[in-house]
């Protein structure tokens, strides 16, 4: 599951729109949109909001596959173009001062920049710095859900000097994001696609919930059920039901140690 | 080559890093305050960032040069690993590295003279006694070369030594920066080799058996010593076949009377290593089968082994000498 987190409704509804998006109507404490891989929330303003919101999305959904994480917004910057994107390579509060150094493991679809979250909005720019009001609470809520190279932000520039910042409109909003789906799509599509590589390896889930139905099996019994599951798929592609007798097992422990053996009769071949 | 590029503020106008910043100022360039808030911190996977690793540039403070375990000796009174380098271009399944570190990238400690002088203390202390020093434990000591030019700095170190041997220890081809200049006696390059066909499943990215084989034999036509590591040997089912096949190969080209040593080793982990590398990797049959944990390590089960290292030990000794043979130790 990718899961989007987005500060205002405008940055939102181009994102909507484009991946065809549905609202989750039973959730009341944030806007909450959804299709069968990607979660989009709309969080509001601010560190703390968006720090509630990646919680809240994590909370919702099943934890173990939530495994990609993507702030999206609008930014300032007194060196970038307006419209212009940017994804972060160093994150930071600047009330806290603490830093986060999101890792790119596929090629940078953009240029990169440090990005600096601000409790108020910021007018005074250093050269080469984006500002935002999120990012950092996002980060650093995400990453007790998943890893550096799973969590991202990605910043378009609305305004580069002190004028613009108030004259930033909803309408102008929803065009910047618009016109950045391009960008926005291409780091959707590379994280997607990292998540379905990892998922496509946990192999023997049907095998173990048919396990589970014919035998009580304690926490521990079912860890090693699933580490044998892994290797046994590991060394063969046939499944490990087709060569037990499930039948004549009569104990979790005696499943078990059956598996083991079968284990260490399966061939090894590189 | 690197995704991004960490450098220690200190460290901007270090002459090292100012190279490496005029051949890659494309990249994102990011300065930090010390490399372990890149390479420790928590919430990283292993995995995926051997797919796009940074370099993270940075400056060795302590431990520069650390007594080597004890399986690792050559024969040396003494025996030092030092290491410029954490992490290795090359995905190797088996490797220890990835269990033991968080992170993927590329550290690249440039402070080359304080290590030269951890080694001439540690050399002055024994003097007169073996000092051995591995340069590959925690890397492979040439495949970075072009990057690091650790070969052009530390040789001539070493041939101020006479008493010290620098192991250099490698999977690469990368042997130009030793063609271009005479042999230092006491230097030997190690090349490690697995049968081609386990070599292609769990060698990711390493250049073929053939291409490492012809690196090392320019390099003892032209007077270097080299030596063979066979670490860690890899079980399958034809694992006879295939160790025979592979000695049969690189013996049949290499001068064998010239060369330095040979070595096996045994695959062997410790077990919260094991447990992370097959947690990155739920699906490699490398950690899936004939696997025992014996006292907190992670190996091979002891009857596989011993017979997998008695069989290996057989065939090498019908090419080689024994006193040029170092046995692993299963201890």
């Amino acid at each position: 599951m990718l899961n989007l987190i987005v500060a205002l409704a405008e940055e939102a509804r181009p994102i909507i729109h484009y991946y065809r998006l549905k609202r989750m109507h039973h959730l009341h404490a944030f806007p909450v949109y959804g299709s069968d891989d990607i979660r989009l929330i709309v969080s509001g303003i601010g560190n703390l909001a968006a720090a509630t919101a990646t919680g809240y999305l994590a909370g919702i959904g099943d934890v173990t596959k939530s495994k990609a994480w993507l702030n999206i917004g609008i930014a300032g910057s007194s060196s970038l173009a307006v419209g212009e994107i940017v994804m972060a390579h160093k994150v930071t509060d600047e009330t806290r001062q603490q830093h986060f150094y999101p890792t790119l493991c596929f090629e940078a679809v953009c240029k990169t920049a440090p990005i600096e979250t601000v409790a108020v909005p910021q007018t005074d720019y250093v050269e080469g710095v984006a500002y935002d009001m999120e990012a950092a609470g996002f980060y650093s809520a995400a990453m007790r859900f998943s890893t550096t190279e799973m969590i991202h932000c990605l910043k378009i520039i609305s305004d580069n000097n002190a004028g613009d910042v108030d004259n930033i409109s909803a309408a102008g909003v929803v065009s910047l994001v618009e016109q950045r789906m391009d960008v926005i799509s291409d780091v959707v599509g590379k994280l997607l696609e990292i998540i379905n590589e990892l998922v496509a390896e946990n192999r023997g889930e049907q095998e173990m919930d048919f396990i589970r139905s014919r035998f009580y099996l304690t926490v521990s019994q079912q860890t090693q059920l699933k580490t044998l599951m892994q290797n046994w798929f590991a060394l063969t592609d046939v499944s490990p039901l087709a060569m037990l007798n499930i039948d004549t097992l009569k104990t979790s422990k005696a499943l078990l140690h059956a598996l083991h053996v079968k284990l260490d009769e399966l061939p090894v071949k590189y | 080559m690197f995704s991004t590029i960490y450098i220690e503020e200190p460290l901007l106008s270090h002459p090292r890093v100012k190279t490496i910043v005029a051949r890659y100022g494309h990249l994102p360039l990011v300065p930090i305050e010390r490399y372990g808030e890149i390479f420790n911190r928590k919430a990283q996977n292993f995995r995926l960032q051997k797919q796009a690793p940074a370099l993270i540039i940075a400056s060795k403070q302590n431990n520069l040069a650390l007594p080597a375990p004890e399986q690792y000796g050559l024969g040396g009174k003494h025996n030092y690993y030092f290491s410029h380098l954490l992490n290795c271009i090359y995905d190797c399944r088996y490797c220890f590295l990835q269990g033991m570190y968080r992170s993927a990238h590329y550290v690249w400690f440039v402070n080359y003279e304080d290590f030269a002088q951890a080694i001439h203390d540690k050399i002055e202390q024994h003097a007169n006694e073996s000092c051995y020093f591995y340069s590959g434990y925690d890397c492979d000591s040439l495949a970075l070369e072009p990057v690091t030019q650790f070969v052009d700095y530390f040789l001539p170190v070493f041939s101020r030594h006479a008493n010290a041997v620098l192991e250099l220890r490698t999977k690469s081809t990368q042997v130009r920066s030793l063609m271009d200049r005479a042999p230092v006696d006491n230097c030997v390059i190690a090349f490690s080799f697995t049968p081609e066909n386990i070599s292609q499943q769990l060698e990711h990215k390493v250049p073929s058996n053939q291409k490492r084989l012809d690196a090392m034999i320019k390099l003892q036509k032209q007077g270097w010593r080299v030596g063979l590591r066979f670490d860690p040997l890899i079980y399958d089912d034809s694992y006879y076949a295939g160790y025979q096949g592979l000695f049969n190969d690189i013996f049949s080209q290499v001068i064998i009377d010239q060369l330095h040593s040979v070595s096996l080793g045994v695959f062997r982990l410790p077990e919260p290593f094991y447990r992370n590398m097959q947690r990155l990797y739920p699906a490699e049959r490398l950690f899936a089968a004939k696997i025992a944990n014996r006292d907190g390590m992670v190996s091979y089960q002891a009857d596989i082994e011993s017979k997998l290292v008695a069989d290996c030990e057989s065939l090498l000794l019908k090419y080689i000498p024994e006193n040029i043979y170092y046995p692993c130790s299963m201890e």
